[in-house]
């Protein structure tokens, strides 16, 4: 649940017809490492937006930058139309979760939440409400840094809630929650886009991310590799997965055919762009038994794992 | 502004660590009144304002001060909950201006309570020993006040502004505490003329500790404001350029 209770915030500026999130340009530097690199992308309203890359592929940087915590080198990046830092009642505008540990852990949960309120003028009534979303009113009263991980996480998007804002900022929010709390975020944050808020949030869970987000934004070394809709990256594509109790026999007899097996488990092979009675006459001239060949649609991690493929990490 | 004071406010008192310091300004302050005024000679009556070594009695309070002050950056880059409050607060120099401000109002009171504490302890121990103690000039005694109170304020500011020039919270106090103490008596043994310029000896100066004396109340004060103004333009600026990453 996630009510639209008055919390004394005036009108956000922007509009929601146009991109919620544009970075334009976007590079920063530290020294001689380029942490992100003339980055461009927006995010839209109505969508979650996955953001995804590699370690150290500079999301977190990236998502910094927009909320205005990291000065960029070069670029630009704006919510609703205007710098972060520009923005009349930030809170009212954006929520944002970048840390799973961002409170003083001898703080009561809802002392914390009563401290980021009080900063934007939310009245203490409005702690109450996102306590409850969230599921902590039990354990408001305890020291934060006794929470778990999920309770810290839940914790982190209680204080991003607080100003009823039109677009979350998300850094790994599913870190730490048990199946139960990924699938109530999963469903929470499809629910806030679908009022037309804006959503973007960077996981390494690609599985969860599948299921989570419209469109995905793809970085490698701080450059963008893709912006589009999950559907275009996978849709209508297919790899062939095939495994053999002879794993390296199986891949030598497809590398020599000029087939680019991926591994795929200890078993296994993912072979993109092979018919699958092609594999098969291949297997069985190098007289490799088959223990399973079957076709399977284009995940998101099968897209993304093609387009970072070659990083060097 | 009155948003960000609210919430600086709430941070300082939804912890325990500042009733640690109150508490131990309160002690210590008790203890210098009790050691001094158990030692003293008197025979006739006194006024408040004319306690014998009531600035010196007073010399440690600014020290917690200092601390807390340090204390109100370094914790939130310590845990992490500089994250929220940047996003909460983006312009960085409203931050900057609520923390000094929050600062300074528990300055007064740290500087209240020293005084009360000293006052109250010095008369109950003149009175066992049969001083009479009286209030006394009620003028002399708000402007012992105001400067203990002044100075406690500037001592803030400079504790903000040590934070955000160093803030690993552990280096910060050590290190401004090892100054205080050790390093600048040290320098005060080599190079007297300069370390009455330094902020320990004009903070004393502006408290009229006589063995700091040398450059009086008004310029002590006028100097350790200096002192604060530099701290927190070194911080701010160092602030303001920062990536939270």
């Amino acid at each position: 649940m996630i009510t639209t209770s008055a919390t004394g915030a005036s009108p956000p500026t922007g509009s929601l017809g146009s991109p919620a999130i544009v970075a334009r340009g976007l590079t920063k530097r530290f020294g001689a490492v380029t942490a992100v690199g003339d980055l461009t992308f927006e995010v839209r309203p109505g969508h979650v937006t996955g953001f995804l890359g590699p370690n150290g592929a500079g999301k977190s940087t990236t998502l910094r930058i927009v909320l205005g915590l990291v000065h960029p080198t070069a670029g630009s990046a704006t919510v609703l139309g205007l710098p972060y830092a520009s923005l009349d009642r930030p809170a009212s505008v954006v929520g944002a979760v970048l840390e799973v540990q961002s409170f003083h852990p001898l703080r009561t949960g809802r002392n914390h939440l009563r401290v980021l309120a009080a900063a934007s003028g939310f009245p203490d009534t409005r702690v109450d409400e996102v306590l409850e979303i969230v599921d902590l009113t039990g354990a408001a009263g305890r020291k934060a840094g006794g929470y778990s991980l999920g309770m810290r996480q839940r914790l982190g998007l209680a204080g991003a809630l607080l100003g009823d804002p039109r677009v979350l900022v998300l850094d790994e929010p599913a870190n730490g929650l048990d199946p139960q709390g990924v699938r109530w975020l999963r469903e929470f944050l499809r629910r806030f886009a679908a009022r037309g808020n804006a959503v973007l949030v960077s996981s390494h869970l690609l599985s969860e991310m599948d299921q989570m987000a419209d469109e995905v934004v793809v970085i490698d070394r701080g450059r963008l590799v893709r912006q589009g809709a999950i559907a275009d990256l996978t849709g209508g594509r297919s790899s062939l997965w095939v495994s053999s109790r002879d794993h390296a026999a199986l891949g030598r007899a497809l590398i020599a055919a000029g087939l680019e097996p991926r591994p795929d488990g200890d078993a296994g092979y993912t072979v993109p762009g092979a018919p699958a009675d092609l594999v098969g006459e291949i297997a069985l001239r190098a007289g490799v038994a088959l223990t399973e060949l079957n076709t399977r649609e284009t995940t998101l991690e099968d897209a993304f794992l093609e387009l970072t493929e070659g990083a060097e990490r | 502004m009155r948003n960000q004071v609210t919430s600086e406010a709430r941070k300082l008192l939804t912890t325990r660590s500042v009733w640690g310091l109150l508490a131990g300004t309160v002690v210590i302050s008790g203890l210098a009144a009790w050691a001094v005024a158990a030692n003293m000679r008197l025979t006739g009556p006194i006024g408040l304002a004319g306690l014998p070594g009531f600035q010196e009695m007073m010399a440690l309070v600014p020290a917690f001060v200092l601390v807390l002050g340090i204390r109100s950056y370094t914790d939130e880059a310590r845990h992490g909950s500089l994250v929220p409050t940047l996003l909460s607060t983006p312009v960085r120099r409203r931050m900057i201006g609520a923390k000094v401000a929050v600062a300074g109002l528990a300055a007064i009171v740290f500087a209240v309570a020293g005084a009360t504490t000293v006052v109250a302890v010095s008369s109950l121990v003149l009175s066992i020993d049969g001083v009479a103690v009286t209030v006394g000039s009620i003028g002399a005694l708000i402007w012992l006040l105001a400067k203990v109170v002044g100075v406690c304020l500037l001592w803030s500011a400079i504790g903000v502004g040590v934070g955000m020039v160093v803030s690993h919270q552990v280096a910060a106090i050590v290190g401004s505490l090892v100054w205080l103490f050790a390093l600048e008596n040290l320098l005060d043994a080599l190079a007297p003329d300069l370390a009455r310029y330094l902020p320990g000896h004009a903070g004393m100066s502006a408290l009229g500790v006589e063995a700091y004396g040398t450059l009086g109340p008004l310029t002590g004060a006028w100097v350790l404001a200096g002192w604060a103004a530099a701290c927190l333009a070194l911080g701010a600026g160092r602030f303001q350029r920062r990536d939270i990453a």
